[in-house]
């Protein structure tokens, strides 16, 4: 009959209950939400930067690490037999990376010139898929270049634009070439596509003098990216020493860095909730309790001792957090798979977006089981909020309650 | 005295919530027995509630010594005094002070429930008390639905279903009609006849008074006058 009285009691001023539930159920479905849409736009910023800057694998040689110069090469002889063997490999890309100065009639730019295999290249970081205007390396103009839509602003330079660019060969000696502008990528990942452009790997090593297979990096695409560790351990032992294999962390650690502050706000917001979740509880159960002054008086002076009084005020409170819990849960959970596949399209703050790394359009995504945690971190906050108002209850003298009759 | 139920010894009582103490009771010695019929009479402030709430437990006299059914209550601590309030003695209060959110049925129960009694022989109980104090149709209703002087009757059953030794009930027809304070005085009078309850009012309602078997008068804080002024008479039937 506890129960009964319980759940009876939190419907005696049912605006009030209401008000509390309504507020519980928009926390938790704002918690949800909040939640799988930092999750998409980590995972987004995650993919983002794996696909068109790290990969998930690279592998340089130990002296281009220490120097990014152009005589620090490794040959990929021995090791490109090893990844076309290995199963965990899907794709992988052989490049050259050296660092240059773009110049055009109206300015000069530095820039990170990559000669790559168009093909193993869009595989791995769908290069392609970023152009928005003219075409890719593949055309028919004669040394042909891509470059970003910025570096083209700057340039002011156009598809089929000339453009020279002077950079050291591999004796040392600065060289200059002439390229033509064959296709404008979009920036998807901040400055760093914004200082990027792509040449056909043959044309970099002829006029760079580097050999067939002689490239600063490989960067590879595997089946298992939880297991990307695993891999590069096992890698690590197949290639030779002065090679250097990094996962996507070791390159990028702004990524876990990015990650791990967009938790921390993440965890601010939900404090702020919980906060405010503990006071509405106890503002609510506060004036429950002493609206029934009389009643708990007269409760405790029949028999009723202060146990089962403290039982039936926290009780009440889980009633009310069990009402909005699951509806906010359900409500969360609509929203995010309504928006998951489709995505938040934040176009109008793309640009400020692609400047950070983060895709314009977000996937809201959330394990199951933070849902669980969600949930039991309401119902456990609402405890510990009903906590004060069930000993408030019970402190009270039931001769003093009742001589307020 | 082997039928004596409530016995007190130079009861004092003081209040010290402000500068100036309050001597609420100022040595009351008292002795009721199994069976009375009793009404505490006097005028506001003359310590009626006060004694009440020592003699029910409620309150702890700052002086003097209190038995009910034997027991020194004022040894007792707070939870030995809950659970002993819940088996001895049955309260009715001035404004009722039922459970809104129950049947008449169920806040009867209720007090049963705390009792840990098998729910049969709760409901056959509540069902009963309702019948005797005239409520057999109006079990289901919740108090708002009653009128006063019915939830004041489902109040007496309410204090009679823990079977307690005793019934104390303070200003019980204060808020009550005519009508509904003679079907009350009614009631409680053939249990206290049937049943041999024993009831303790406190009241300074003359219809009360004129009904009761002994009336005990206080003034200041001291008992004025003790008087027998009706036999206890058995039911004739």
């Amino acid at each position: 009959m506890l129960f009964k009285i319980a759940w009876k009691n939190i419907w005696r001023n049912p605006v009030r209950s209401v008000i509390l539930i309504v507020a519980i159920t928009l926390g938790i479905w704002a918690l949800i939400f909040i939640n799988g849409l930092t999750t998409g736009m980590i995972n987004g910023y995650m993919e983002n930067a794996i696909k068109n800057r790290t990969s998930h694998i690279q592998i340089h040689s130990v002296e281009y690490l220490a120097e990014k110069g152009i005589q620090n090469y490794f040959n990929t002889s021995k090791v490109l037999p090893t990844l076309k063997k290995d199963e965990n490999v899907i794709n992988f890309s052989p490049r050259i990376s050296i660092s240059g100065m773009i110049s055009s009639p109206v300015s000069t730019r530095g820039i990170n010139l990559k000669g790559i295999y168009p093909d193993l290249e869009n595989q791995v970081s769908e290069l392609d898929s970023k152009i928005i205007r003219g075409e890719g390396l593949k055309s028919d103009l004669n040394n042909p270049i891509l470059i970003s839509i910025t570096l083209a602003e700057k340039l002011n330079v156009k598809i089929k634009s000339k453009v020279v660019v002077n950079f050291q060969n591999v004796d040392g000696n600065v060289t200059a070439a002439a390229f033509r502008v064959s296709g404008i990528i979009q920036n998807v990942n901040g400055q760093n596509d914004e200082i990027n452009a792509f040449v056909p790997i043959n044309n970099l090593q002829k006029l760079t003098d580097l050999s067939q297979g002689e490239v600063h990096e490989i960067a590879i695409t595997t089946k298992d990216i939880d297991r990307v560790e695993e891999f590069q351990y096992t890698l690590r032992s197949k290639l030779p020493g002065n090679l250097v294999i990094q996962n996507y962390k070791e390159i990028a650690p702004d990524l876990e860095l990015m990650g791990s502050q967009i938790q921390l706000s993440l965890s601010i917001m939900i404090t702020i909730f919980m906060l405010a979740l503990v006071f509405g509880i106890i503002n609510t159960m506060l004036m429950a309790v002493l609206e029934r002054y009389r009643e708990l008086g007269m409760l405790m002076a029949v028999g009723m001792n202060k146990a089962k009084v403290f039982f039936m005020v926290v009780l009440e409170t889980i009633f009310l957090t069990f009402v909005g819990v699951p509806l906010g849960m359900a409500l969360g959970r609509l929203t995010i798979f309504g928006t998951a596949s489709r995505g938040i399209n934040l176009e109008q703050w793309a640009d400020g977006l692609n400047q950070v790394g983060m895709t314009s359009v977000i996937h809201p995504a959330l394990e199951g089981k933070y849902y669980l945690v969600i949930a039991l971190s309401v119902l456990i906050t609402a405890v510990l909020a009903s906590l004060y108002p069930a000993r408030k209850a019970t402190s009270l003298k039931p001769v003093d309650a009742l001589r307020k009759l | 005295m082997k039928n004596t139920i409530i016995k007190t010894k130079n009861l004092h009582k003081t209040y010290q919530e402000t500068k100036v103490p309050v001597h609420a009771l100022r040595g009351v010695d008292l002795e009721i027995k199994k069976g009375e019929f009793t009404a505490i009479v006097g005028p506001s402030g003359s310590g009626k509630s006060t004694l009440l709430n020592i003699i029910g437990g409620l309150d702890n006299p700052s002086e003097g010594s209190i038995e009910v059914s034997g027991i020194d209550i004022t040894s007792l601590s707070a939870s030995q005094l809950i659970d002993f309030r819940k088996k001895n003695i049955g309260f009715v209060f001035q404004s009722y002070n039922l459970i809104p959110v129950l049947t008449a049925l169920e806040n009867v129960e209720f007090i049963m429930l705390l009792q840990k009694r098998d729910k049969e022989q709760r409901r056959k109980r509540a069902v009963d008390l309702l019948k005797a104090v005239g409520l057999g149709d109006k079990i289901h209703n919740r108090p708002n639905e009653l009128s006063g002087g019915q939830q004041q009757r489902v109040a007496v059953a309410r204090a009679l279903a823990s079977k307690p030794s005793f019934v104390l009930a303070d200003e019980p027809t204060a808020n009550l009609d005519s009508t509904s304070t003679a079907n009350l005085l009614d009631i409680m009078e053939n249990l206290n006849r049937e049943e041999n309850m024993t009831f303790v009012f406190s009241t300074h309602d003359q219809r009360v008074i004129d009904r009761a078997h002994r009336i005990i008068n206080l003034e200041d804080g001291l008992i004025s006058e003790d008087k027998i002024v009706k036999k206890n008479q058995p039911l004739s039937r």
